[in-house]
């Protein structure tokens, strides 16, 4: 019992200096997917899936992007062997694509473990299109995101949560800030009502409320908090964005998960004078 | 020290009465006389202590007591001889002995703490007995080293063999061999904690502990279930000849200790008691900034040590009862997002107590024996931030039996039994990903049970004399555990050549088991059918005493660890798929320790300790061999202290460590449902983190009064600064990266008070 107090260590780590501040996450600076959303998180054997992403270019001007999307049943080394092409199905190469799930996916399993299904994983690739069919990715700036979507016959199956209010400054669609550039924009976000589902674990031992969980991010300035939860009980969420100086036109991304897969987002721009 | 000081001392009596090469002049005749001392209180045997004999005739002749702190006299005139033994910081004794033709007599001088002395016996640097790797530090030390802030456990550290953890967190890295895989026993029994929080101090305080012996491999069958290496704490008992005691406070806590007879002369015994309590409590959320986290309760731990010591008996039996314990919490709400994407309530809460009380008996014909019951009772209770939470109560009896004595001339025989008894109460709920990197909540593994298991040993060994120089210590262990039904049976080896009195030579090898840890054995949680770890431990080496009191030794060892647990992969598309371990794991230690120390009673003492190893490990899904997290190549420690006038005293540690292996992140994938960047790992642990090195310096300042004393001293570890690389820090993509350093300037200031 005296080992693995992981906790401990990161308290000692406090004490410890750290080495030079390394970048925000919460601002997008280069080539980045923000998101992967399947139309179903969870879906029956047979349906037929719709996955779109969130990728943001702030810094592109516009540039000519190359996309792909692969369907991959991973082996025992996680996502990290997706780079194995026995175990990748190439989806297309659009903003979107469509994958039917195998009618057969959960032959073999009890009808317990039907219900309780099994993941398969969406990668999506983004990358500058430098006209050229070099397959070396690393060449170029790209980002390259992934995602789980579970078949199961569940009788109540995960489905996405949704962003119904996005409030920036307080309206919900400001074209323009006039504020003083010091001043913090207050930032607010809800989800619809029926977003949190109740969900319980495999094995039925634990149950309990999906997460909202708002991701924030942004071209420029700061943020008081990257992350923020709805309390229990509630679906909105507060935050605050000190605004950089200068006139230029700001990108605002908020992400909502709901911690099984399911996802939604909402992108707003302004203008700050 | 399986059976405490007193069972040791009449173990090393015992095997006196048998010559061994250790303490026997070459072509020696059969020893005329054995003087041997043995502390007054603990019987603990003294080494170096100074032995004069004057003869019938008035000669004079003089000695040093061994290892066993035992000097033999081979030959003596018959007639009665007068007998004074004298050892630092005690009162001398003195005696006679009539020696007779057929010799065999044996003289044991017990010796007692001068009034005015320390309160600790000073026990010379070795106790290694035949073959084995056993290195001593002594309380004066330990309250000398700089940079060890008094503390007992973290001087271990200074030893050869033992590799440096990182921000001061004081894991023991015994010769490449995981923390887990090395046992600290405090009189003989494991102790449950080593350190309060892991690292800021240990749960026994140096002033009621006699000594410390390191044994880093090979080491005899009296030390069963650990394939690393063991630490053995020895306390000692109160002070008999008045009450007296300590006070001490330094930037952590402070502490007090009170000690004496129980009765006129201490015919009703000996009574000491010592408490400790942080006040980091106190300071921290004064100081700390608040915006974003919350104390419930701000880090405190106390402990506590209380032992009575019962009058000897007539017949010679001793007998103590020793209960301690020990108490750490901390509770705090953080309220923004963690770097692990947590928030929320984080609780850390441990606490143990325990209750020791062995029975040192004689048997007579040189045979002693002991017996060594304990009970004990520990709590955890863990919240990080709702990823994990646990919580387990453990309860314990363990009961120790051993006897020893000479079975036949030249043979001392060793027997034992001991056998641990736990019961372990859990309840945990944490998110399991099976091993698949996939933590969703509805991964979420709530358990609620309790596991039960004994332990059970039998060993025995002898020590043959095979020739004036050479003994052979020859044993076998075996261990059985339930309810996993699993038996291991260890035979080791160890010898010891002296080629004269002052070089000597050893070998050894064996086998180690120890079992897993109760979760990894226990069906709910972990995977019932897991075999025994195993190691093969193997060493040779050699030492040269260069003067009374400065000495070179050193040793080349090998450690072959196979069926070790580690974490099997899960199916990464499988919801139900939880955490299990398997004995896939193997592992190869190899290396060379050096230490040259000069021993404390001198002006100018320390020690330089080096090691020089490489430690390995494999496992089915790793690329081949790689270092081990805490491989480090080269670990040199110089400490050393100079003794000044006026009760000055100036000590200096540095420290030049490799650096800890790392594994670079070349790659990242982004987890859009966790929204995390996963790293796509290079090969496992190819890298190296920068070396590192630094300098601790302390000056401590006593001042005697009239019955009592007042010991000041300043300390600065890392004292030119050097910004030693810990850790290698990503970016949330992974894209750039940087060091977490460690511990900059840290002056630290304490006083200590002795009555």
């Amino acid at each position: 019992m005296r080992r693995g107090l992981g906790l401990v260590f990161a308290c000692a780590g406090l004490l410890a200096g750290c080495g030079s501040a390394l970048p925000d996450p919460a601002v997008v600076t280069k080539l980045r997917v923000l998101g992967v959303r399947a139309s179903a998180p969870e879906a029956a054997p047979g349906a037929v899936i719709h996955f779109d992403a969130l990728w943001a270019d702030p810094n592109g001007h516009g540039r000519p992007l190359r996309k792909a999307w692969a369907i991959c049943d991973p082996g025992s080394g996680g996502v990290g062997t997706c780079g194995d092409p026995a175990r990748v199905a190439v989806l297309g190469t659009n903003d979107t694509a469509d994958w039917t799930a195998p009618a057969d996916y959960l032959d073999g399993l009890s009808a317990v473990d039907q219900q309780i299904g099994r993941d398969v994983y969406v990668v999506f690739g983004v990358e500058v299109d430098d006209g050229s069919d070099d397959p070396d990715l690393t060449r170029l700036e790209h980002d390259v995101a992934f995602k789980r979507v579970r078949i199961s016959t569940s009788l109540a199956p995960n489905r996405n949560p949704s962003i119904q209010a996005l409030l920036v400054n307080g309206k919900s669609s400001p074209s323009a800030i006039d504020e003083d550039a010091s001043t913090m924009a207050p930032l607010f976000a809800a989800a619809s009502g029926d977003s949190r589902q109740k969900w319980t674990s495999p094995d039925g031992n634990a149950s309990g409320v999906e997460d909202a969980r708002f991701s924030w991010l942004i071209t420029a300035g700061s943020l008081t908090d990257d992350i923020t939860y709805a309390e229990s009980g509630a679906d909105s969420v507060s935050n605050r964005w000190r605004l950089p100086s200068g006139t230029q036109t700001l990108t605002l991304w908020v992400v909502l998960r709901d911690g099984r897969g399911g996802i939604d987002w909402r992108v707003q721009q302004v203008t700050l004078h | 020290m399986f059976f405490g000081p007193a069972g040791i001392a009449l173990l090393l009596q015992a095997a006196a009465a048998t010559p061994t090469p250790a303490t026997t002049l070459a072509d020696a005749p059969p020893p005329r006389l054995t003087v041997c001392a043995v502390a007054g209180g603990s019987a603990a045997p003294v080494p170096g202590a100074t032995v004069v004999l004057v003869g019938p005739d008035g000669k004079a002749l003089a000695g040093k007591s061994g290892v066993d702190g035992c000097a033999i006299f081979p030959s003596l005139d018959v007639g009665a001889w007068k007998v004074t033994v004298l050892a630092a910081g005690t009162s001398p004794v003195d005696g006679s002995v009539q020696i007779t033709a057929a010799g065999g007599q044996t003289f044991t001088a017990k010796l007692e703490l001068a009034a005015s002395a320390s309160q600790e016996m000073v026990v010379e640097a070795s106790r290694e007995t035949e073959g084995e790797t056993r290195r001593s530090i002594t309380p004066e030390e330990i309250r000398s080293v700089a940079g060890s802030a008094n503390d007992a456990l973290k001087s271990v550290q200074n030893m050869p063999g033992v590799a440096r953890s990182s921000f001061g967190v004081n894991m023991l890295v015994v010769r490449g061999a995981a923390p887990g895989d090395t046992r600290v026993l405090l009189d003989g029994q494991e102790i449950p904690q080593l350190y309060h929080f892991e690292g800021i101090r240990s749960v026994f305080p140096t002033e009621a502990i006699s000594r410390i012996d390191f044994l880093p491999g090979g080491f005899g069958v009296r030390y069963g279930r650990a394939i690393g290496g063991v630490v053995d704490v020895e306390t000692r008992p109160a002070r008999g000849d008045r009450w007296g005691g300590f006070f001490d406070a330094d930037v952590y806590d402070a502490a007090g200790l009170a000690e004496g007879p129980v009765g006129a002369h201490a015919k009703n015994g000996r009574m000491l008691a010592a408490v400790r309590r942080s006040y980091i409590d106190a300071i921290l959320p004064a100081v700390a900034p608040q915006q974003d986290l919350t104390w419930t309760v701000a880090p405190r731990y106390y402990d506590y040590q209380l032992r009575y010591d019962l009058p000897t008996t007539e017949g010679g039996t001793q007998a103590h009862v020793m209960a301690y314990g020990s108490d750490d919490a901390l509770d705090f709400a953080l309220k923004k997002i963690d770097a692990s994407g947590l928030r929320g309530n984080y609780l850390f809460r441990t606490a143990f107590h325990r209750i020791q009380a062995p029975v040192v008996h004689p048997l007579g014909n040189g045979w002693i024996a002991t017996l060594d019951p304990s009970i004990g009772y520990q709590n955890i209770a863990l919240d990080g931030a709702g990823a994990v939470v646990l919580g387990g109560d453990r309860t314990s009896g363990g009961l120790r039996l051993e006897t020893g004595g000479p079975l036949v001339s030249g043979v001392n025989l060793l027997l034992g039994i001991d056998a641990l008894s736990t019961s372990d109460s859990y309840h945990v709920n944490y998110l399991d990903d099976g091993g698949t990197g996939a933590a969703t909540p509805d991964r979420r593994q709530v358990a609620r049970a309790s596991y039960t298991s004994v332990a059970g040993g039998a060993f025995a060994e002898a020590r043959i004399a095979a020739s004036d120089r050479l003994t052979i210590v020859p044993g076998m262990r075996v261990d059985y555990y339930a309810p996993s039904h699993h038996a291991s049976f260890d035979p080791r080896i160890a010898a010891r050549l002296s080629f004269d009195r002052d070089n000597w030579g050893k070998a050894y090898a064996g086998l180690y088991h120890q079992p897993p840890e109760f979760y990894q054995w226990d069906a709910k949680i972990g995977n019932p059918g897991l075999d025994l770890p195993v190691a093969l431990q193997a060493g040779v080496g050699g030492g040269r005493r260069l003067s009374a009191t400065t000495s070179i030794e050193g040793e080349a060892f090998y450690k072959w660890l196979d069926r070790l647990v580690v974490r099997a992969q899960g199916d990464p598309t499988d919801p139900t798929a939880r955490t299990t371990w398997t004995n896939a794991g193997i592992g190869r230690v190899y290396g060379l320790e050096l230490l040259a120390r000069r021993d404390f009673s001198e002006k100018l003492w320390g020690w330089v300790s080096y090691t020089l190893s490489k430690s390995e490990r494999a496992a089915p899904d790793a690329n081949g061999w790689s270092p081990y997290s805490l491989d480090q190549t080269h670990i040199l420690t110089v400490v050393a202290g100079r003794k000044l006038r006026r009760n000055w005293q100036l000590g200096a540690r540095f420290r030049y460590v490799t650096g800890n292996p790392t594994t670079v992140v070349n790659e990242a994938v982004y987890d859009s449902d966790s929204d995390h960047y996963m790293p796509v790992p290079g090969f496992r642990h190819e890298e190296r983190l920068p070396p590192f090195h630094q300098l601790d310096l302390r000056i401590d300042k006593r001042w005697d009064w009239s019955g009592w004393t007042l010991d000041a001293y300043f300390d600065v570890q890392n004292v030119y600064g050097h910004q030693n690389p810990e850790q290698l820090r990503y970016s949330f993509d992974y894209s750039k990266s940087a060091y977490v350093t460690g511990l900059p300037v840290l002056p630290s200031i304490g006083v200590r008070g002795e009555f």
